[in-house]
């Protein structure tokens, strides 16, 4: 999201130009709002979604000023132009627009899955199992605690049951150990950092994609029960759990072949079959019941570790995501509940600080335990923080599990991703920056006297 | 349905596969084989989508439509540059001519024979004239690649089809707003089309500003693909045309913009992923249930701008090279159409859904496939005439000889 080019020096002349730029799209989408009130249709929504890109872009630029990741701009951008602000985009035309979510989802999963290499997974084994072990144990419990003490305070949570509430928990907290491989690989991009922080942030941050999504699938199904008193595990529910996973990782390992096949035969030209695959494959995986985000992970895993295509779908996924991640994010502000926000903010901040409490001690307990390198055990945490699209996929997929409390769960989730996003970029290019990772700050070798 | 999408995927495939291939011998210059399959697969031969169903693909057709104009818009400044001016302004009175000459034949034969009055009647003629204007540079280049043609007729003929594409997609921006706009104010029909062209410059300026900042047109591709859905979206929205405006925003991007070659050729390659299944939905959304006098009318549209294109003739060889005189031949090589006239056809029929639409495209198509037959083989004599094919054939043309 954003690359080195993006990084060339940009003067006040540049902002400026920006921000005239940023006031003559909405200038244009307000006067055709002006002419055509209460539009609906298919151009309404075509019109949204050029307005949410620019814009998007556009403010992720201008906020850059500031030391704020461009997502947070997309974000700020939807907010502005959605339907509490200067309601361009309606709640219609947000509505219609959640079909973007399932395609950045889709590309999110590949990328992460891509980065997975073998050879950086053996590197950081021991790292990545004692981290994994810990956040997966003790960092999903903190956060049911944490979420458990001001269940009380959150207005979606009223009538609710206490197991009820206690499920709600639960998926709470194996949603907060989620972390975000897209701002990840954003800094990436922007700092091309190597050493040991960096190799375990990427390695971590990727390879918890998948626990996380295995144990979101476990929750959903083991808290029904706790949520709907008609609801039970059976032992059907576990061979249903079991054949989605081996299902999805079946089916992500076809996938990711046939998606070699193609790169190997057609090259980069991977627009449209992204496009089916987002939109068409995951309908179709729905439909038979298997995870979308693990099948797409799987297959990314597979494209780069088992052909030599990876770069090729990592470069198309970038293409393509550029663009899709920028409407994604922008949909998501626009789709803030700010009402409902104004009376969430303190539960949000509460729970943000809780879990980047719990982050820092469970890195640092399982880097002793590791017995990991001085600067993972302090630093390797700060990657930890960030969170985004695969959060609030996961919130999705809890909203459209239970509708009762579903919404408020998302907004809540927003709230708390829109935190840890401003926060968790800058404290991660911080810590590569202060130890010398980044490509700007590292030292270069020197060269070896010939002769 | 599912084989519609499944031919719109393999169409995609096909595109892909095919790309820069066109010239050396596959598939039709004009690309009228993917209006006949889609033709085949529509309502009146195999029934596979019904025309409800390719009511359904609207958003998709007019986003396509929208993309191609843009695609032409930022070529459109290099085509006149290689042109010359001499010869962009002969192309643009010869596509005015021709616009001209069929909208006034349509309008008086129509009203003979077609149930179509008023504003109406204005539309459809004026959409007639304005899918008959274009010649495509993709014949031209075709039988130039083919024979190896080397000429100032060819140099000439090549020229004029790259400077002609502005007036059907400028003056689009008029039957579009006859019909009243979706708007609750009387603005007169001026005035809309100017707003269309402002629209599309406006954006287009602004991006060409956002551009200026950017290292390379390729990393600020979220910048033009926003552009071109706001703009079109707009447009769409308020019943004007897309297409011009769409146009006006690649023109005024190549014209400001310090990215303007890295930008065409950016955007050349998305040309044929999305013209192909856009001449697809244009087959699959021709209606021939339509008034009987619509065969006159046709046939009508079609001899107008035959008549236009052969009397302009001696003119384009004299202007080319007054020693060799290719004879009224040459009008033939003037007629072939494509891309661009049937993406117009498809705009009409989008925006005027009915009778109205219905004649625009059939127009379209039938001067698509009448340029088909007699274009390239016109264009081949004429060239030989004036001395610039002494060449066997090559690539494909070669081997099939052998």
């Amino acid at each position: 999201m954003s690359g080195a080019a993006q990084q060339a020096d940009k003067g006040w002349s540049t902002r400026v130009a920006q921000l005239a730029a940023l006031l003559v799209v909405f200038a244009v989408l307000w006067l055709a709002s002006h002419i055509t009130p209460n539009f609906q249709g298919p151009f309404g929504v075509i019109a949204a979604v050029g307005l949410l890109l620019l814009s998007g872009m556009l403010a992720s630029d201008l906020l850059e000023v500031l030391g704020l990741p461009h997502l947070t701009g997309y974000i700020v951008a939807g907010v502005a132009a959605g339907p509490h602000v200067l309601h361009f985009v309606d709640h219609d035309t947000v509505e219609q627009l959640q079909v973007v979510n399932t395609l950045a989802l889709s590309l999110i999963a590949l990328a992460g899955g891509a980065e997975l290499r073998i050879d950086l997974l053996k590197r950081c084994m021991r790292s990545l199992g004692w981290a994994t072990l810990v956040h997966s144990t003790l960092g999903v419990l903190a956060m049911v605690l944490a979420f458990l003490a001001v269940a009380r305070f959150l207005p979606f949570m009223a009538g609710l049951t206490a197991p009820a509430v206690v499920g709600v928990a639960i998926l709470w907290g194996v949603m907060a150990i989620s972390r975000s491989p897209s701002a990840t690989l954003g800094i990436f991009a922007q700092l091309r950092p190597e050493g040991p922080v960096s190799r375990f942030s990427l390695a971590f941050v990727m390879s918890s994609d998948l626990v996380v999504v295995v144990l979101m699938t476990l929750a959903l199904t083991l808290v029904r029960p706790l949520i709907d008193p008609l609801g039970a595990i059976s032992l059907n529910d576990l061979t249903d759990l079991g054949r989605e996973v081996l299902g999805s990782f079946s089916l992500g390992t076809t996938l990711g072949l046939v998606l070699a096949i193609y790169l190997r035969v057609l090259g980069g030209q991977l627009l449209i079959p992204l496009l089916a695959i987002g939109f068409g494959l995951t309908e179709g995986l729905h439909y038979l019941r298997f995870d979308p985000l693990l099948t797409f992970l799987v297959a990314g895993f597979v494209v780069e570790n088992m052909t030599k295509q990876g770069p090729k779908l990592l470069h198309a996924v970038e293409q393509t995501g550029s663009v899709v991640f920028v409407v994604f994010f922008a949909t998501a502000g626009a789709h803030l509940d700010l009402p409902l926000l104004r009376t969430l903010w303190p539960v949000a901040l509460f729970l943000a600080a809780t879990r980047a409490l719990s982050a820092y001690a469970g890195h640092r307990l399982g880097a002793r335990l590791a017995h990991d390198e001085p600067a993972v055990r302090d630093w390797g945490w700060s990657c930890l923080i960030s969170q985004a699209g695969l959060t609030l996929g996961m919130s999705v997929l809890v909203a459209k599990a239970y509708p009762s409390f579903g919404e408020g769960f998302r907004a809540l989730a927003i709230a708390t991703v829109a935190i840890n996003e401003l926060v968790g970029p800058v404290l991660f290019k911080f810590a590569l920056d202060r130890l010398g990772e980044s490509q700007a700050t590292r030292t270069l070798p020197q060269a070896e006297p010939v002769g | 349905m599912t084989l519609l999408l499944c031919v719109l995927a393999l169409s995609y495939l096909g595109s892909t596969l095919m790309r820069g291939r066109a010239l050396r011998g596959f598939g039709l210059p004009s690309g009228s084989e993917w209006v006949v399959l889609g033709f085949l697969l529509g309502p009146h031969v195999l029934g596979s989508v019904d025309r409800s169903r390719v009511v359904g693909f609207e958003p998709l057709a007019a986003m396509a439509v929208s993309w191609m104009a843009f695609i032409m818009g930022t070529r459109y400044a290099r085509g006149v540059r290689s042109a010359g001016v001499r010869a962009a302004l002969f192309g643009t009175l010869l596509a005015l001519c021709t616009a001209g000459a069929v909208a006034g034949c349509v309008y008086f034969v129509a009203q003979r024979w077609l149930p179509l009055r008023g504003v109406d009647l204005l539309t459809a003629s004026l959409g007639a004239g304005l899918v008959s204007a274009e010649t495509t540079r993709y014949a031209i280049g075709w039988v130039v690649e083919r024979y190896a043609a080397r000429g100032p007729l060819s140099e000439r003929i090549a020229g004029l089809a790259a400077a002609d594409d502005a007036v059907p997609l400028l003056l689009l921006a008029v039957p579009f707003a006859l019909l009243a706009p979706n708007a609750p104010y009387a603005v007169a029909w001026w005035g809309w089309s100017l707003a269309t062209l402002a629209l599309g410059a406006l954006l287009g300026m602004t991006s060409a500003l956002l551009l200026r900042f950017a290292a390379s047109a390729s990393d600020s591709f979220g910048v033009l693909l926003g552009a071109a859905l706001l703009g079109s979206g707009i447009a769409w929205r308020l019943g004007l045309s897309a297409l011009t405006a769409m146009f006006a925003l690649g023109a005024t991007l190549a014209v400001f913009s310090r990215h303007r070659d890295e930008l065409t050729s950016l955007l050349t390659r998305t040309e044929q992923p999305v013209l192909l299944p856009a001449l697809l939905l244009a087959g699959a959304a021709l209606n021939l249930d339509i008034h009987a006098g619509t065969g006159i009318v046709l046939g009508v549209a079609c001899g107008a701008r035959m008549l236009v294109r052969v009397l302009a003739a001696p003119l384009v060889g004299a202007v080319a090279d007054p020693s060799r005189r290719p004879g009224p031949v040459l009008g033939l090589a003037l007629l072939p159409t494509g891309g661009l006239t049937i993406t117009l056809g498809l705009a009409c029929t989008l925006r005027f859904p009915g009778a109205v639409g219905d004649l625009i495209l059939s127009i379209a198509v039938a001067q698509t496939l009448l340029g088909e037959l007699l274009g390239p083989l016109g264009l081949r004599s004429a060239l030989r005439r004036a001395g610039e094919i002494t060449e066997a054939p090559r690539g494909v043309d070669a081997e099939l000889a052998a």
